[in-house]
């Protein structure tokens, strides 16, 4: 009866997505909403010399056009990382990165505004843009510590210059990744309304509380004057978790205009608007004996970022923590672009680094001629390299062993270019992953009413991973109730402060909330029921009451049991209260905390008409407890296609002169399709893994995409002999 | 510009459309029914796919006057009152829906290839699908959902 | 804006004489996608998709086809394959199918890209394009006349494309093309070639190659010299080699998102030999039977 954790259950939410009942932040109707366009820089370097908006302000249906030099001003600058840019909008005159906003034009209608934005004109005073990584590159430098530098710039164990020189084996290469754009369905939308010195805000958002603390900054506000509601959200990975510009305009806007003001930004901008992954240059510099064991590792990456912030892209960031390498140093140095402030996307550095390392192994592999699997075997991290703790849970060898099993590895012949198919050659690959695990305080309530029935109250956001339905059978599953029996408040900060969602902190971090919550009411069911004289349980031992179908029961006395129905509504208790507050334990727990994965691909590739087509992908994880076999193999598979289409075709190129984006569209900007997917095939070999939380339930969002990009370029290799290290892997790399 | 059209059934009057405005606009934001999502706005990502005379097609490519006396059918109207239809069924059985954003828009594409075609291959599901993006790309599910609503619907028959 | 309804094609003519700056919608997947971004707002909208004319196919007294520029490509896959294989097997490469549904090859030739999928089929078939104006009645245009440049076509401003006409296929046609994905992309370039046996030479077409699209003609002269329309042997790989060569040397293609001028000529050549293979093999297998 009662569904345990792990169950493949439905979704939740599933039937209003299907009736197309669910609203998203875009569907949210609030009277006399006014609507804004925003009117983006066509310049990528200089100042703005002037604007004449009068043809806009004279166009119908128009109330008001905002600029730097007629905005209200914000209170303070909120924090970065969660607030996305250092520099707010329309903050002065400089211009950054083309499409910035210059001019936010307020009318009656959608269609009023986005007419009036293409009747304001700008004057600029162009300056030289910095147009690419590339021409950037010489300037690259150690930024300081900030909010979105998040790893030290460097890390250094033993001496990796020596111990390179000494290595028998060496090998020195040169890896790049592009601009990567998160392209979720849904644009983001933002409406905010002011009640007196209240405001609502409802948001496309990730993470409510963490930013209305933002929101309640920049206009000056006690935090609990601002109320964010994010209904559901069209596909996140990343794009959301941070306030964007727009996300200020709104509440700005609508104070200005005394009304509702609505701010959905078109395709464009959520490509110019809403950050991206950055392009990175890495060099890797690997040291070996002749049996493949590492004893060097210099990896040396460089992000580009933006003229407003220094962020850094991690991708080195894991790398001291992957193997078993005595002596290793790590830089992660920024270059600045004439373009916007990237953010983070599935999955923040690790999967740009994992391109890089996880394709220097191979080539070292086939340099000593050693089978990929067996050159990571000998060099696994039985413990962290990094803190010399133990992992928590690590099982990676399980993942290169079962993925490789049920893969069919050992079909392999070593030699490129030596399995063919007709006039397909065919190629394998394989790569590891790994990816830091986080955790975040995180609350939640469980009401257990008197129909049996629980409500879980909790401000996570439904971002697509299927938060909902795996926290409702955490709570079931802790109360003894069926899934159906539990429902479910979310994304809005009236309710207690989840984690927010993204970081893959969900599983791990909200769902020990939800757990402790509902533990909590089950202890007040328990301490109702034994203290009640007409209680079949009156006078047991607390310890030995448990929760059972709907109820409480002895648990070695089947029929000493009642249902929650029967104790509550005896005792006319309307519902009980858990609170759940999970606090990571930090530092202090005593294991190193990470998720791992292992990938293995099948390419083929036409040898007339090169392009890459992968038919077959096996990926293994490590992530501890599964809390939904089935939304977590459709998570995963997501991961991997998304990583799929970043290794073949996703790049945001930039305009050689300016630095604008060429073709910020999905015509161009193309992902994966459905015709483009072969078999997907996801293993976990995890189980409950309780030194990493109550729960003992660890990330899978983020793990899930890393090592793909190396995977398919080491198939592709073996296919080809050809070693493209350069991503997307298009056709004209390969003639 | 006034526009007389039928929609899920019924027939619908709306005023005040401007002449450039999308059938999806009018769907959203004159006529009450958000399920068709704008998302590209230039039929790249097929979220907005309703039912136009009976042909699936991009809401957002669809100028509102050329509905004018028009049949559209959209999510909303897929099912019947409290009732899913079998593939909307199968969606939520296979678990098929990740964000849901693009769900809406596959649903009535989906539908509409189970119309034409009683036991579709894998193939051809895929390529009725292709225009519709889904970067949660749950696409294994949506395929199990499209067989399993196929052979509901032909043992039905 | 103006929201124009004609239901007749004499009341579009009226309308579009009237009216230059009209511009006439169809399917929309172009002119909607310019209005939703704001890209242009042209004083009217000249709704041609209740012209009853337009959405028709015929055979003419000569044997050729005439259809109609509002015949969407869902209905050349299913009505006219065929008749017109190579502009079934570009339509059946269009977008996705709710583009097909609703795009016309009219819609194509309006908007004029060098990436539109049906214009090399119409190159390699011969077609003629038939605009006509109120004022100055129909002109025929043929296909290889009627593009002029990135986006601009011989359309004059009051004038309209009213249909094409087109041989029906004497022999085997084929169409390829190369894209970043497997469905749902606009051509890095594609190729079409088209055998008329009875007149002993074959048709080519690329697409989305050069500013225009274009007919590889020294590739068609040399086919017409040295095919062995007679024979049934397959193709010796040395002439395959020099018509992938001389169909690559046709084009002029740039560096951008979607490819490199490189990749691109390299592609052609190879579509072409492909294509060429495959025409030639139905060509035998034909002859076989006839023999």
């Amino acid at each position: 009866m009662t569904v345990a954790i792990g169950e493949p259950v439905r979704r939740v939410e599933a039937r209003d997505k299907v009736t197309g009942g669910a609203r998203y932040t875009e569907d949210v109707r609030a009277a006399d909403t006014a609507y804004a366009a925003l009117v983006g820089s066509a310049i990528s370097a200089g100042r703005v010399r002037s604007i004449d908006a009068r043809q806009a302000e004279r166009a119908p249906g128009v109330l008001t056009v905002i600029t730097h030099t007629n905005r209200p001003d914000f209170a303070a600058q909120p924090p970065t990382p969660y607030t996305a840019e250092g520099r707010m909008p329309l903050a002065d005159d400089r211009i950054h990165y083309a499409g910035q906003y210059i001019a936010v034009v307020v009318a009656e209608t959608q269609e009023q505004a986005d007419h009036a934005a293409t009747l304001v004109q700008a004057d600029y005073q162009r300056t030289s843009p910095v147009p690419t990584l590339d021409a950037a590159l010489p300037a690259a430098y150690i930024p300081r510590q900030n909010g979105l530098v998040r790893f030290p710039s460097e890390y250094r164990r033993g001496h990796a210059e020596t111990a390179l020189a000494a290595s028998p084996v060496r090998l020195e290469q040169e890896y790049r990744t592009a601009t990567l754009s998160h392209a979720p369905m849904e644009p983001s939308s933002t409406l905010a309304y002011w009640e007196g010195d209240r405001l609502t805000i409802y948001d496309s958002s990730q993470a409510v509380h963490t930013h209305r603390a933002l929101v309640a900054t920049a206009f000056g506000l006690p935090e609990d004057r601002v109320r964010m509601i994010s209904s559901f959200v069209g596909g996140g990975f990343g794009n959301k978790s941070f306030a964007w510009p727009h996300v200020f305009i709104a509440p700005m806007a609508a104070r200005v205009v005394r009304r509702p003001v609505r701010v959905t930004i078109s395709r464009k901008q959520v490509f110019t608007g809403t950050g991206h992954m950055a392009a990175t240059v890495q060099a890797v510099r690997l040291g070996a004996d002749r049996e493949g064991r590492l004893r060097a590792l210099i990896h040396d990456s460089t992000n580009q970022t933006s003229f407003i912030d220094d962020r850094q892209e991690g991708a080195a960031g894991t790398t001291p923590y992957m193997y078993a390498i005595p002596d290793v140093y790590a830089r992660m140095r920024v270059a600045k672009v004439s373009t916007g402030t990237g953010g983070a996307m599935r999955t923040p550095g690790d999967s740009a680094g994992a391109f890089a390392l996880e394709s220097a192994l191979d080539e070292l592999a086939y340099k000593i001629g050693m089978d990929p699997v067996e050159l990571r075997r000998r060099n696994h991290a039985d413990t962290d390299p990094v803190s010399g703790r133990p992992w928590s849970g690590k099982r990676l060898l399980a993942c290169y062993e079962q993925a490789a099993e049920r893969f069919g590895w050992d079909r392999r012949k070593a030699e490129p270019g030596s399995m063919r198919d007709g006039d397909d050659l065919v190629g394998y690959g394989m790569a590891g992953g790994q990816r830091m695990e986080h955790q975040s305080r995180a609350r939640a309530t469980v009401h257990l009413s008197d129909e049996g029935t629980a409500v879980i109250r909790s401000s996570t956001v439904e971002i697509g991973g299927g938060g909902l339905t795996t926290l409702s059978q955490v709570a079931a599953e802790g109360l003894g109730l069926p899934v159906g029996a539990v429902t479910f408040e979310h994304g809005d900060t009236d309710l207690p402060a989840s984690s927010p969602t993204f970081g893959s902190l969900t599983s791990g971090s909200a769902g020990s909330a939800v757990r402790l919550a509902a533990q909590d009411a089950l202890r007040a069911a328990i301490e109702l029921a034994v203290g009640d004289r007409r209680s079949p349980l009156h006078g047991a031992d607390p310890d030995d009451v448990v929760a059972h179908e709907s109820g409480l029961r002895l648990r070695d006395r089947p029929d000493r049991a009642e249902s929650y129905r029967e104790l509550l509504r005896r005792n006319r208790v309307n519902s009980l209260r858990g609170d759940g507050d999970f606090q990571p334990a930090g530092e202090t727990a005593g294991y190193a905390m990470a998720t791992f994965g292992a990938h293995f691909t099948e390419v083929r590739i036409n040898r007339h008409l090169p392009r890459v087509r992968v038919v077959r992908h096996v990926a293994a994880f490590s992530i501890g407890r599964v809390l939904n076999a089935r939304t977590a193999r459709n998570q995963a598979q997501g991961g991997i296609i998304m990583r799929l289409g970043a290794a073949l075709m996703e790049s945001q190129r930039p305009d050689p002169v300016s630095g604008r984006f060429i073709s910020p569209a999905l015509t161009d900007y193309h992902v994966p399709v459905n015709a483009d997917i072969g078999e997907v095939d996801v293993l976990f070999v995890g189980e409950p893994d309780t030194n990493a939380n109550p729960l003992g339930a660890r990330g899978l969002g983020e793990i899930s995409a890393v090592g793909i990009c190396a995977s398919v370029a080491n198939a592709v290799y073996h296919a080809t002999g050809r070693r493209v290290r350069s991503l997307p892997i298009t056709p004209d790399k390969l003639l | 510009m006034r526009l007389n059209f039928t929609v899920n059934g019924r027939a619908t009057a709306v005023d005040d459309v401007w002449e450039g405005e999308s059938l999806l606009y009018v769907l959203r934001e004159r006529a009450g029914l958000p399920g068709a999502k704008n998302a590209c706005e230039q039929g790249e990502c097929g979220s907005c796919t309703v039912y136009l005379d009976g042909s699936p097609v991009c809401a957002c490519l669809v100028a509102a006057g050329q509905a004018e006396g028009r049949e559209v059918r959209t999510v909303e109207g897929l099912g019947g009152p409290g009732r899913l239809d079998p593939l909307q069924e199968a969606f939520v059985e296979c678990g098929a829906v990740q964000c849901g954003f693009c769900t809406p828009g596959l649903l009535v594409q989906a539908h509409d290839l189970l119309e034409r075609v009683t036991h579709p291959s894998d193939a051809e599901i895929r390529e009725a699908l292709a225009g519709n993006l889904c970067r949660c790309t749950g696409y294994e599910k949506i395929l199990d959902a499209v067989r399993l609503a196929a052979e509901r619907k032909a043992a039905a028959r | 804006m103006e929201f124009l309804r004609p239901q007749t094609w004499a009341e579009a003519l009226a309308a579009k004489a009237e009216l230059p700056g009209a511009v006439p919608i169809q399917g929309g997947t172009d002119v909607m996608v310019e209005i939703n971004f704001d890209v242009r707002r042209p004083p009217a909208l000249l709704d041609l998709t209740r012209v009853a004319e337009l959405a028709r196919w015929s055979a003419e007294p000569d044997g050729r086809l005439r259809v109609g520029a509002g015949v969407p490509y869902a209905r050349v896959i299913s009505e006219l394959a065929d008749r017109l294989p190579g502009l079934a097997q570009a339509a059946r490469t269009v977008g996705s199918p709710q583009i097909r549904n609703r795009g016309t090859v009219g819609g194509n030739l309006g908007a004029a890209s060098p990436a539109g999928d049906s214009h090399p089929p119409l190159l390699a078939c011969g077609a003629v394009i038939e605009v006509e104006s109120a004022a100055r009645g129909v002109r025929a245009v043929p296909a290889e006349e009627f593009y002029l440049g990135v986006k601009r076509n011989a359309l004059e401003p009051d004038e309209l494309i009213k249909a094409f006409v087109t041989p029906v296929a004497g022999g085997p046609q084929y169409f390829s093309k190369v894209g970043t994905r497997n469905a749902m992309v606009i051509a890095v370039c594609s190729f079409c070639v088209a055998l008329h046996p009875a007149e002993r030479r074959a048709g080519t077409g690329i697409g989305s190659a050069a500013p225009v699209p274009l007919r590889a003609l020294a590739a068609e002269e040399f086919l017409a010299a040295e095919l062995d329309w007679a024979g049934t042997a397959p193709l010796a790989p040395a002439l395959l080699t020099r018509f992938g060569e001389l169909v690559g040397a046709a084009a002029a293609p740039i560096d951008d998102v979607r490819g490199t001028a490189a990749y691109r000529r390299h592609a052609l050549s190879v579509l072409a030999r492909r294509t060429l293979t495959w025409a030639w093999n139905d060509h035998r297998k034909a002859a076989e039977r006839c023999a």
